[in-house]
């Protein structure tokens, strides 16, 4: 449990330096496909972080039984049987959102991001750790689905949530057809892109000044403003 | 061998375990998911027959040779026990994937009274105004009269409607126009046939 | 009629790529050079057809019959695995030089979305057996379009002056956008 990674850290990785979406590209199908609404990309996004949760749980805790050879087909079989679990409790309980969501829902089972996971991390970590690491990256999947699908809702429908927001403009129907799910999409990563290289000039920069100021006393850490630690 | 054995027994137990535990879920989601759907269309008989109070299933007015031709319909009533029309559920694929409808007819055939898209997967934005908006109101006869039937099936023109049995397609989305239209055709043929010219329609 | 429909829609007006986006993560990841496009694509369409068979004999003599619907995700993504994984193991014994070409993608396929979504999509339109086949077929030759496409464009796009915070999965974004555009085009065919 005492690895040097604390716990907040495990959660806030995948909102921003370890994003599924935006950073390392997982999980493009749903998020293209799904996100021309919205109330859909968060649905996507809850859904995909409760396979996530209990896919890497589950997987963490039969990590030892499963034996090497097997365990792709192992987890995929665990990963399908929670994403059976969602699929059929949205159909029972929110038949309108399951219904727009059609088969993306099944086709949770391949996101690369849940498999990634369960490889990368819930195979070799302890069940809490991997229950933070699902709620991070789960979370940094939601919050990017929701943005690209908000952006896309108003600019493609004029609406947010359902809710008309400009009533005399015309929408861009593109912005909602495939076309524009991908445009949109390849501008945010411009732009992500865009923040992260900025935020690197300036922190090589206020590196540099800080060294220079503390004629080379200052540690790299405290110039380059290291989150504080703590313990959730 | 005996690793062998572990491997299969891990698969066959992780197998089990799965499939026992969907079991559970399905018992419990099962008999929600048919209420849904049920409740769905009959939302939709109402609604396709403005006005509508109760409604009768065809078995119940026309019994017929039932399965052969797959109709499911139903005879709306207002609160007098007068006969409005006609709701017949119908389904057909349409640009990507299943459209099920429910469309409304006057208790003569002659004309449609209202369409309720209950499932598609058409395109977002373009396909999907086949659900509100200026193609279903024609069904409904806002604007202008509704679709006359009895100058034979429906068919979908770009651009104004003029002859009473053209409906106008949305543009951008001809194929789910014509889809809707010809699961409409199909299904109030079936009832046609069915309860023949209005000899049990009354 | 109705199968070249069921191909050319699946290939070109639907493109399972362009207009479904699945199979966005091989066609992002793969998609830099030509030669390996029409590799993966190849293995894909291959893998395509097999699951439409195999998927659409499980449902009509197995799952359907005993009534085990809800078990059709599980069911569905192991005789995939299962699948890519024979496929991989006769490749490698009968034709060693195809196995050289194609080996390194048959792994990824498994999680490749077109490949469950293919199986998904032939249940919920409930086709027949050939017509699923032919879906398969076209779905791969869509893939394999698309796939070849990108990687001419993007090996083009090498010698070209992309802003720096675009290059790589940003511009390859872009294009498939306006590529995107252009399917489009083809939907008044069917």
């Amino acid at each position: 449990m005492k690895g040097q990674v604390s716990a907040r850290q495990e959660v806030l990785k995948g909102l921003w330096d370890q994003n599924p979406t935006l950073r390392q590209l997982l999980g493009m199908c749903p998020t293209l496909a799904i996100t021309t609404s919205a109330i859909n990309g968060v649905a996507m996004g809850l859904a995909v972080i409760f396979v996530l949760i209990c896919s890497n749980l589950m997987i963490s805790l039969v990590r030892r039984l499963v034996p090497n050879q097997v365990r792709i087909a192992a987890y995929i079989v665990i990963i399908a049987t929670f994403v059976t679990v969602v699929d059929l409790t949205m159909k029972a309980r929110f038949p309108e959102l399951s219904s727009s969501l059609g088969a993306f829902i099944p086709l949770i089972v391949v996101n690369c991001i849940i498999l990634g996971r369960a490889e990368a991390f819930a195979s070799k970590n302890g069940p809490w750790r991997s229950v933070l690491d699902a709620v991070g990256m789960g979370a940094g999947f939601t919050v990017s689905l929701t943005f690209l699908a908000s952006l896309r809702e108003i600019l493609g429908n004029g609406t947010l949530f359902g809710v008309t927001l400009f009533p005399a403009w015309e929408p861009w129907v593109v912005m909602i057809l495939p076309a524009g799910g991908f445009l949109t999409l390849g501008l945010i990563l411009g732009g992500v892109n865009l923040i992260n290289r900025s935020h690197e000039a300036s922190r090589r920069r206020a590196l540099v000044e800080a060294s220079r100021a503390a004629a080379g006393f200052a540690l790299p850490g405290a110039a380059a403003g290291t989150p504080a630690r703590g313990e959730a | 061998m005996k690793t062998t054995l572990h491997l299969i027994a891990t698969l066959v137990a992780v197998g089990l375990v799965a499939g026992a535990s969907l079991s559970l879920v399905n018992g419990w989601a099962q008999p929600l998911i048919d209420a849904n759907e049920t409740k769905v269309k009959m939302a939709g008989v109402m609604e396709v027959v403005p006005g509508g109070a109760a409604s009768k299933p065809i078995s119940e007015v026309a019994p017929g040779p039932a399965s052969a031709d797959n109709l499911e319909a139903y005879q709306v009533l207002d609160g007098q026990g007068q006969v409005l029309g006609w709701a017949v559920f119908g389904e057909g694929t349409g640009f990507s994937d299943k459209i099920r409808l429910m469309v409304g007819v006057s208790p003569d055939l002659n004309r449609t009274l209202g369409i309720k898209i209950l499932k598609d997967s058409e395109t977002p934005g373009l396909g999907t105004k086949i659900r509100e908006g200026a193609y279903p109101d024609q069904f409904f006869g806002r604007g202008r009269p509704a679709p006359g039937l009895e100058a034979g099936p429906l068919t979908v023109v770009k651009g104004a409607a003029e002859a009473p049995n053209e409906v106008q397609a949305i543009t951008g989305a001809t194929i789910s126009s014509k889809a809707v239209v010809s699961i409409v055709n199909e299904s109030v043929s079936k009832l046609r046939s069915r309860i023949g010219q209005g000899e049990a329609g009354r | 009629m109705d199968l070249l429909l069921i191909f050319i829609g699946a290939a070109v007006v639907n493109n399972f790529v362009l207009s479904y986006f699945l199979g966005i993560c091989p066609f992002i990841g793969v998609s830099g050079r030509f030669s390996s496009a029409v590799s993966m694509g190849m293995a894909t369409t291959f893998v395509l057809v097999m699951t439409a068979m195999a998927t659409w004999l499980l449902q009509a003599y197995l799952l359907g019959p005993l009534h085990l619907d809800y078990l059709q995700t599980v069911a569905f993504i192991l005789v995939v695995a299962a699948l890519v994984q024979f496929v991989e193991m006769v490749i490698k014994k009968t034709s060693p030089p195809l196995y050289r070409a194609l080996g390194i993608f048959l792994p990824l396929i498994t999680t490749n979305c077109a490949v469950l979504g293919l199986a998904l999509f032939i249940q919920l339109r409930e086709y027949g057996f050939i017509q699923s086949v032919v879906f398969g077929a076209g779905a791969g030759a869509g893939f394999t379009i698309a796939l070849c496409l990108m990687a001419g464009i993007r090996e083009e796009l090498e010698l070209a002056d992309v802003p720096p915070s675009l290059r790589g999965a940003g511009i390859t974004l872009l294009v498939a956008g306006t590529m995107a555009l252009a399917f489009m085009g083809f939907a008044g065919m069917i």
